[in-house]
Formats: structure tokens, sequence, C-alpha cells
């Protein structure tokens, strides 16, 4: 089992290292030419926010062979390194702005490394349980390597008595390096005197106002490109728009539901995530000790794989029907089946936005200026009447950029539970439709799925520009 | 060729503020400004406050771009002269390296030009000394230095690269009267030193202004323009306190004319 273990975390530092690297060109690339970097980040957010299991199609058609783990684990975490590290370019450029003398290469070595490197510890912290998690899940989508995930999901077969040790074992390993990289990186930036690092949209691109749509379409161009290149590749991607049409024609009924549950599921969890993790930040601010609780209910959902919560999930699913027969409930025509399957992804989903809002509300109001709440006390305001105009009013303010960043998050979440629960969605729909063989269909089915997620990317991105909220003015 | 030029030469600039938002237009900040500085002559700007006075040193220093008219610095753009050091630019609140002790930071400029290590500690040390910060203060971070002391940091910065233009904004601010003083002979003697050295600052102290300046500019208006009060015969060196007393006097006047109009 620790032989098994030692194979998963190589795996996931190999990823590491690639993602890293691609971190770092990114980052390179935006320091040396601003902007440029907006081409980089919309196609690592898709690789973050599709789950390994639909990834490894296309990784399968394009015929990675033994890169495609790799590939997958470094593809999921390439887009949280860039923003991590990206929070500490950002924070330079106050230095990069004020000391314009000497070479560029010289003022990053001097003004800007510093900050990146503290920053690093911090983020590879942050990331060992989605290092440890990504790992284990590219692992089970491919179905090969000598790694504990291949053998969780085969020992699942004989029932979750037999995982819980290997279960154990890789909350352990994903919580131990988390905690003493989080203690390291905390005394380093201590001895570096510089504020603690935070999570932030500083990387994301500015919000122009047709920037979203912009974005939209060059995604778009870009998946069509990677569809004609491997159409001659591989036999496992639809040929032609019109095999992609008879397929379409023939799986729309169930396709159209699944892809309006998912983005049901994905939306509402999205925000009553938000809402409630925001929530609990003011919860917090009041008592401080509180975040040890919200912490010890959110951390393990991000440190262990969903598909240890399946019993959990299982149940609540049973407990969900029963509430339903019991009520004398019909649930509307075509969504037969699937009620309980969005109400699950949609509880899945809420916590995974949870765990993003809470991080980023409680970095918002690091940031929030003390003259304000203090200038109030001057007044001999009480508790409540400084929570309701200062605090509310600036994590509200912060809410869209919150649901924009963990959006992502959440339709990973939705996908991977569809995938293990029954019931309907479109991970429901891909699994199966994958090991049915049935490759026109499921490729049908990612189109669908980059659709959707195109549409939800658009709308939270359009709700950030109806609120006019910008990162930097925060500051 | 070069050594002929005007330290600061400005003939028609025109400046505008970018618009906040999409309601509002750029703000027209100069127009026609005309402007000659020669060299080695220190030139004090005064001015209500908003009137575009750190603006135009940023515009000395290359760091802004004016929408038309023509600015040179000896005779160049100003800009590659600011990257290589020759000229520096000392603002209110620069900020300072957090991770860097109060010599560190002094020494920062050299270090990115990748000047010699050694010189570039004699250096701050000796500046160090100048703009009295104690010994015991020079292996201290930022954080644990007072706003005046910081700025006596932000000074020795701004002059370890000994630039041929120093553009101070508000130089003086957070130090107390006695320090004053002390700084102002400090900068008065490294510009007067070999009059090799030019300086542009803005101050709101018309005592300041009356000490060390040769030539002194008032901007006001929108966009702004440049009033010009009588004219010194005296070089700052042998002005005596009486006369120092009463162009600042004329100044005051001047400025609260101005405000009152």
């Amino acid at each position: 089992m620790v032989h098994d273990m030692a194979g998963t975390m190589w795996l996931g530092a190999t990823g590491l290292g690639w993602a890293l690297l691609v971190a770092g060109l990114t980052l390179t690339v935006r320091y040396f030419r601003g902007g440029a970097e907006r081409y980089a980040l919309p196609p690592l957010l898709v690789l973050y926010t599709l789950p390994p299991s639909v990834t490894a199609l296309t990784g399968q058609a394009m015929q990675l062979g033994s890169g495609l783990t790799i590939a997958l684990v470094a593809g999921s975490l390439a887009l949280p390194l860039t923003v991590q590290l990206g929070t500490a370019v950002d924070q330079a450029s106050q230095f990069t702005r004020a000391y314009v003398c000497g070479s560029r290469r010289r003022r990053a070595v001097t003004l800007v490394l510093p900050l990146v490197a503290a920053e690093l510890v911090r983020a590879i912290g942050m990331l060992m349980p989605w290092v440890v998690l990504a790992a284990v899940l590219a692992e089970i989508a491919v179905g090969e390597g000598s790694g504990i995930g291949l053998k969780l999901s085969t020992r699942l077969t004989y029932g979750y008595a037999h995982v819980w040790p290997q279960v154990v074992l890789v909350g352990l390993v994903a919580v131990l390096p988390y905690c003493l990289l989080r203690f390291a990186s905390g005394r380093l930036l201590l001895a570096m005197n510089l504020k603690r690092g935070r999570l932030d949209l500083s990387v994301a691109p500015k919000h122009q106002r047709f920037g979203p749509t912009i974005e939209s379409l060059y995604l778009i161009l870009l998946f069509a490109a990677l569809w004609l290149y491997l159409n001659s590749q591989s036999d496992i991607i639809a040929r032609s728009p019109r095999d992609v049409t008879e397929a379409l024609a023939h799986i729309w009924p169930v396709l159209g539901a699944s892809a309006l549950s998912t983005a049901l599921a994905a939306g509402i969890g999205c925000l009553l995530g938000c809402v409630f993790a925001l929530g609990m930040v003011l919860v917090v601010r009041a008592a401080r000790h509180a975040h040890y609780a919200v912490m010890a209910v959110l951390l393990p959902l991000q440190v262990l794989p969903i598909i240890v919560f399946k019993p959990l999930l299982t149940a609540v699913e049973q407990l969900c029907e029963r509430w339903f027969w019991s009520a004398d409930i019909q649930p509307p025509p075509g969504f037969a089946g699937m009620v309980p399957a969005t109400v699950l992804s949609t509880i899945i989903g809420t916590f995974a936005a949870a765990y993003v809002a809470y991080e980023l509300g409680r970095a918002e109001l690091q940031r929030l200026p003390f003259n304000k709440s203090s200038l109030l006390r001057t007044f001999e305001a009480g508790n409540r009447r400084v929570l309701r105009h200062v605090y509310v009013p600036w994590l509200v303010r912060s809410l869209p950029a919150t649901l924009e960043i963990a959006m992502p998050r959440v339709i990973l979440a939705v996908l991977v539970t569809e995938y293990l629960v029954p019931g309907g969605g479109l991970g429901r729909m891909l699994a199966e439709l994958r090991s049915n063989q049935d490759f026109t269909e499921a490729w049908t089915t990612l189109l669908c799925l980059l659709l959707v997620f195109v549409l939800l990317n658009l709308l939270t991105r359009s709700l950030v520009l109806l609120f006019k909220f910008k990162a930097k003015a925060v500051r | 060729m070069r050594s002929d030029t005007a330290a600061i030469a400005i003939s028609s600039l025109t400046h505008f503020h970018a618009a906040r938002s999409k309601e509002s237009e750029p703000v027209n900040v100069f127009k026609n400004l005309d402007l000659a500085l020669a060299k080695g002559r220190v030139l004090a700007i005064l001015g209500p406050s908003g009137c575009g006075k750190s603006t135009l040193l940023r515009l000395f220093a290359g760091l802004e771009r004016p929408a038309s008219g023509e600015l040179a610095v000896f005779g160049e753009d100003p800009l590659p002269q600011t990257k290589a050091g020759e000229i520096t630019l000392l603002t209110p609140h620069a900020p300072l390296l957090p991770w860097r002790s109060a010599i560190a930071n002094v020494r920062l400029p050299l270090d990115l030009l990748g000047r010699p290590r050694a010189l570039a500690m004699h250096k701050a040390e000796q500046l160090l000394r100048q703009v009295c910060l104690q010994e015991e203060r020079w292996d201290h971070r930022p954080h644990e230095l007072s706003e005046g002391q910081l700025q006596r940091l932000r000074l020795a910065q701004a002059m370890i690269t000994e630039p041929r233009l120093l553009l101070l904004d508000e130089p003086f601010s957070n130090v107390d009267e006695g320090l004053r003083a002390t700084l102002l002979d400090l900068v008065t003697s490294y510009l007067l030193k070999d009059r090799q050295r030019s300086a542009a600052f803005v101050t709101h102290h018309a005592h300041e202004a009356a000490t060390i300046a040769d030539d002194i500019i008032i901007l006001a208006g929108e966009p702004a323009t440049i009033r010009r009060p009588e004219p010194v015969a005296e070089a700052p060196a042998d002005r005596s306190s009486d006369q120092i007393d009463l162009i600042a006097e004329d100044l005051r006047t001047r400025l609260l004319a101005l405000v009152s109009a």
C-alpha cells in the first residue's frame, strides 16, 4: 500500500512540476508582454473545470500514452498555480512601477522573484491536497499506472470496508504536507516581512465589455482546431459535423435534459455555496475559533476524492427519494429519476464553491481598510452596526467575483458526483457512453458540455461586469 | 553639444489625465506650457493641491508622455535617462521593499543597475550618515522605522545614483522642523557642490523654495498655467536670511491670492 502511495505521489509530483512550468511560462509572458496571457488562461480554465474522466477522452484521442496521466494532473493544477503565483506578481507591480532603473530582467530578479518564491511555497502547500486528489483521479480515469488510485477503484468492487485503509492513507498524505507547507510558508512570509498572500483574480483577464464573449469564441475556435487535428489521429472522435448532427438527433432528448440538470445544479450550487460561505466568513469574524470548525468541514471535501463519499451520497439519495415519495411529489415529465442526483450534485457543488468563497471572503476582509470600521467605532457604533455598514456591503461587493472563480470548481464537483451517483446529468451520460464505446455520441456530449461551461462562464463573467466589480479597485 | 543644452526644455506642452469612467472625459492638466531650466539650476514648483505639480515631475522623468508639445531633458528623451539612473524621482510614499533592510533599500537602485556591491554599500553608508539615520537602524526593516525615517531613506535612495537631474516631490514632508533644516542643507550642498546637477522639486513651503531654488514657478488654474514671481538676482547661496524671508512672503501672498481667487 505504501509502495502504491509512493507511485501516486510520484505521479502527483511530476504533474506538479509540469504545471509549474506552464504557470511559470504564462507568468513570464505576462511580465514581459502584458495581456498575452489571456490566450493561455481560457484553455487552462477548461482543463481545471472538466474532470479527468472527461479530459481523458480527448487525451486518449491524442494518443499521449503514458504521458496522459501526467498531463491530466498537470492540466488540473496549472490554473490554480498560475492564479496563486500571479497574485505575487501582481503584488510586486507596486515595486516594478516605482523602480524603473535597470534592465527589466534585473528588476524581475530583484523585485518580483522574492515575492514569487515566498508565494510558491504557500501555493504548493495549499495545492497539496489537490495534487494527491488529481493523481488519484487521473489514475482512475486512465485505468493505468501503479498508484493507489487504481487499487482504490478496483477494491471498491469488494465493498467500502476494503478501501478505508487506503482512504486514510490518502487523507494523511494529502493533509500532512499541506499543514507542514502552510506552516513553513507562514514562517517564510513572516521572515520576509510580507503580508500573507491571498487568492484573488489578479491574473484573470481584465474585465472588458466584450472580453467574455471574445474569450468564449476563442475557446470554441481552439476546440474546433483541436477537433480538426484529432480527426486524422484517432477513430474515437466524431469524424465530421454531420456525424455530430446525426448523433445529436439520436440522443437529443436525454442530452437536453442532462445539460439542463448539470447547468441547474452548478448554478444553484455555486450561488448557495457562495452565500453560505460568505455568511460563514462573518461568523468567523465574530468568533475566530469557528474558523477551525469551518475548515474541518470544508477541507476534507477538498482533500479526499468524492468517490469515498459515495456511501454518504447514496444514503442522502435514498433519503431524498423517500422524502419525495412520502411527500407525494411527482418530478416533472422528462426529469424522472434525475431529481435526487441533481440535489446531491447541488450539495457537493455547494461545498466546493463554499471552500473557494470562504477563502476569497477571508481575503476580502483582510483587504478591508481598517479605518472604515475604526471610524465607525469612534462614533460608538456597535458590532451589529459595523457588520451592517462595513462588513456585509464589502462582502456582497465581492460576491460576483467569487461566483466567477468558484464556478469551474462547482462544475467539476457536479460532473464527478453525477458520474458516481446513479441518475442524470452530463457526467453520468458521458461515463455511460464511454463505457458502451459510443464514441461519436460521447464526443457530441463533450461538445455539449463545453457549451454549458462556456455559457455558465459567460453568465458569471457578465455578472461581474454588471456589478462593475474590478479586482484591483478593491486594494 | 549635450553640455550646452538646457536641463529641462518644454515647449507648447499639452497633457491630459485619462478619463476615470466612461461617463467622464479626459482632464486637460496642461495646455501650451513653456518652460526652460538651465543646467545646474534648481526649480521650485508651488501651487494649490491638484493643479498638476506631481504630474509635471512625472513628465520630467518620462514616466508619463505628453499629449502634444515637446519635452527634452538634457536635450534627450527623459525615460532612458531615468532607466539609467541619471534622473531620479522621489515621491512621498514610494514603496520600500519590506524584505530588505534600510541599507539594502538605499542601495537598491545601484543593485538594479548592476553596480558592484562593495561600491553600493559604501555609498549607501555615506548617504545614511548624511541623512542622519542612526547606525543601529541600518539593519532595520521598513516596518520598524518611523515615517520620517522612511522619508530619509527615500531621499538617500534617490541620491545614490548621483543623478544629473533630481526630481523631488515634497521631499521634506513627514519630518520635524529640526531635521527639515538638516535635510535641506544636505540637498542644497549636494546640488550646489559643483553646480553640475539640476533639480526640480515640488513643495508647499514658500520658505523652502526661497532657500534653495534658483527659479520658482507657481502652477495654477484648469488647465494649469505657469505664474512667475519676480525673478531673484542672487544665487541661493548668496541670499541673506532677510532676502529669503522677503521672497517667501511674496510667494505666500501670491499663493493666498490664487487660493482665494
